[in-house]
């Protein structure tokens, strides 16, 4: 096996190398970081490398895995942080100017627990600024590309995440997900990203967005891998006030159980108008896989979709504003023009539109819960359209209407950030372009375990996340 | 009950609520502000379908149980 083949290996069969002691740490992590060397100048994936301390922690991982201390599945594992989650010593710069030198002084609560479980960090990956985008073109620190076609977009706000997954320049990584930003640039870029529930991930120590809709969740080559990392960040976290004090299940146990008598949906309605006919065509093909694997599949209406797209915009501008108001009435200079913008709108909403959206909210997930008591699952597309070129700001569709890529991109996955209900995407097929398409999984509050275990038996079923793009 | 739409946000409108919220906007700026603003504006007026008049806010508020 030669060292790319090696670097794309899903998480868990380098976990079951380390283990074995047949992969060193310090072996594993020298391959990632020669990768970085050599293709993040064009990636533009990782804002900070921390190469030294990320072989000195291998070094300790060898050490104890050789004298018989072995953590589990995560030890010697070198993962990459989106640059919003902050790290004790290693500068967290949110992607933006005005965080440039910040250096904390603790690690957020799913870093500690991720290093607790042995995993090692290479560096910070790059993202939109103050993770408030969906194309991770930054202008402070560079435009993320797609590893797929690096013209297109990685999407974002965590593309530096993906675009380092999908390249192997790391095993695994974490992403923030606010209004679909750990699962557009999943699809974008050929992974599995998972939103958890809200609350069932601690968010202490990641700069906000929305704090309402903020989730954090893991990016991956693979359902497995994904269920792994879920099981050492989850859980209670007192720092965290949103958090739940729900027990955590074990996440691995049911991942092969299969899709026998489970009932899923399509929805009629929302998740497919505007949308390419590739990806419809994807997104149908899979539901018919599932069937055929044994699950029940119905078409429902979901009437909830648009109007909690718009209350979950409105409580993400209106509480991104109100974080960012010292600087943006001290600092507005210190931002690229297309933040600037949205924090401007968020700015001149009234009180009462806040309150009004929070009402929405309320009424949808009540509503969203009744309806998710006839189904296990709902399956939709993650994203309507495949990655789109760098130089492109909107999206014609061939009714003659233009949707602005941010909000195109970002349709399907903002109304699960809004009802807090946990969405997963898994790769589900390829445009004639060759670009990735994303299969959209949704289950009830706290069911990562069947959302995991439907995307599994998916992947399973198929070959798409077998493929690697052409620059990795 | 819904209430009837407010009317169009204008750019006075929204210079005023820069200004109280504490903006130095110049005029351009303002003018590539008011499209979007003015359309959330909009398609917030259309969640008053949703009939909220009973409805409380989602919980922004909790204290620690017991």
């Amino acid at each position: 096996m030669n060292t790319r083949e090696l670097a794309l290996l899903p998480l868990a069969a380098l976990a079951d190398r380390l283990r074995r002691r047949e992969l060193s740490p310090v072996e594993l992590t020298r391959v990632y970081l020669d990768r970085i060397a050599a293709l993040d100048p064009t990636l533009r994936a990782f804002i900070t490398v921390t190469a030294e301390q990320a072989l000195a922690e291998a070094a300790a991982a060898e050490r104890e895995i050789a004298a018989g201390q072995y953590r589990g599945p995560l030890h010697g594992i070198p993962l990459a942080f989106k640059d919003l989650f902050y790290t004790a010593g290693v500068r967290t710069t949110a992607g933006s100017r005005i965080l440039a030198d910040f250096v904390p002084a603790e690690d957020a609560t799913v870093v500690a627990r991720l290093r607790a479980a042995g995993a090692l960090c290479l560096g910070k990956t790059n993202l939109e600024e103050f993770a408030y985008g969906a194309t991770s073109i930054n202008p402070h620190y560079g435009a993320c590309r797609n590893p797929w076609d690096p013209a297109r977009i990685t999407g974002g706000s965590s593309g530096g995440s993906a675009a380092a997954v999908a390249a192997g320049l790391c095993a695994a990584s974490l992403g923030t997900d606010s209004g679909g930003s750990i699962r557009q640039p999943a699809a974008l870029c050929g992974l599995v990203g998972l939103k958890p529930t809200y609350g069932r991930v601690s968010r202490h120590g990641v700069v906000p967005l929305s704090w309402s809709q903020d989730h954090v969740g893991p990016m991956t080559r693979t359902v497995r891998d994904a269920a792994l990392v879920l099981q050492a960040i989850a859980g209670h976290d007192p720092r965290d006030p949103a958090s739940s004090p729900a027990p955590v299940p074990d996440y691995l146990a049911p991942l092969e159980a299969g899709v026998t008598g489970l009932r899923l949906a399509l929805p009629r309605d929302f998740f497919f108008d505007h949308v390419d006919p590739a990806v419809e065509a994807a997104v149908r093909a899979a539901a018919g896989v599932l069937e055929r694997q044994g699950a029940t599949l119905e078409e429902v209406p979901f009437p909830q979709a648009a109007p909690a797209a718009t209350a979950g915009a409105t409580i993400l501008f209106t509480e991104a504003a109100a974080y960012h108001e010292p600087w943006l009435r001290t600092r507005p200079q210190d931002y690229g023009p297309l933040v600037l913008a949205r924090l401007r709108v968020g700015a001149t909403l009234l009180a009462t539109d806040y309150v009004k959206a929070q009402r929405a909210r309320s009424r949808l997930v009540a509503q969203a819960l009744a309806l998710f008591e006839r189904f296990d699952a709902l399956l939709t597309p993650t994203v309507p359209i495949a990655a789109p070129r760098q130089d492109e700001s909107v999206v014609r569709w061939p009714d003659g209407t233009e949707e602005d890529i941010r909000g195109a991109t970002l349709r399907y996955t903002r109304p699960f950030n809004l009802l807090g209900f946990p969405a997963l995407s898994v790769p589900c097929g390829f445009t004639p372009d060759g670009l990735p398409i994303g299969l959209q999984i949704v289950g009830r509050p706290f069911a990562e375990a069947t959302v995991l275990r439907v995307a599994r038996a998916y992947e399973a079923a198929t070959t798409w996340s077998e493929r690697r793009p052409a620059l990795a | 009950m819904t209430s009837p739409a407010r009317p169009p946000l204008t750019r006075e409108a929204l210079a005023a609520l820069a200004a109280s919220a504490g903006l130095a906007l110049t005029e351009p700026e303002l003018a590539a502000l008011l499209p979007p603003t003015a359309a959330l504006f909009a398609a917030l007026d259309r969640l008053d379908a949703l009939d909220l008049q009973a409805v409380e806010p989602a919980a922004i508020f909790q204290l620690p149980a017991e």
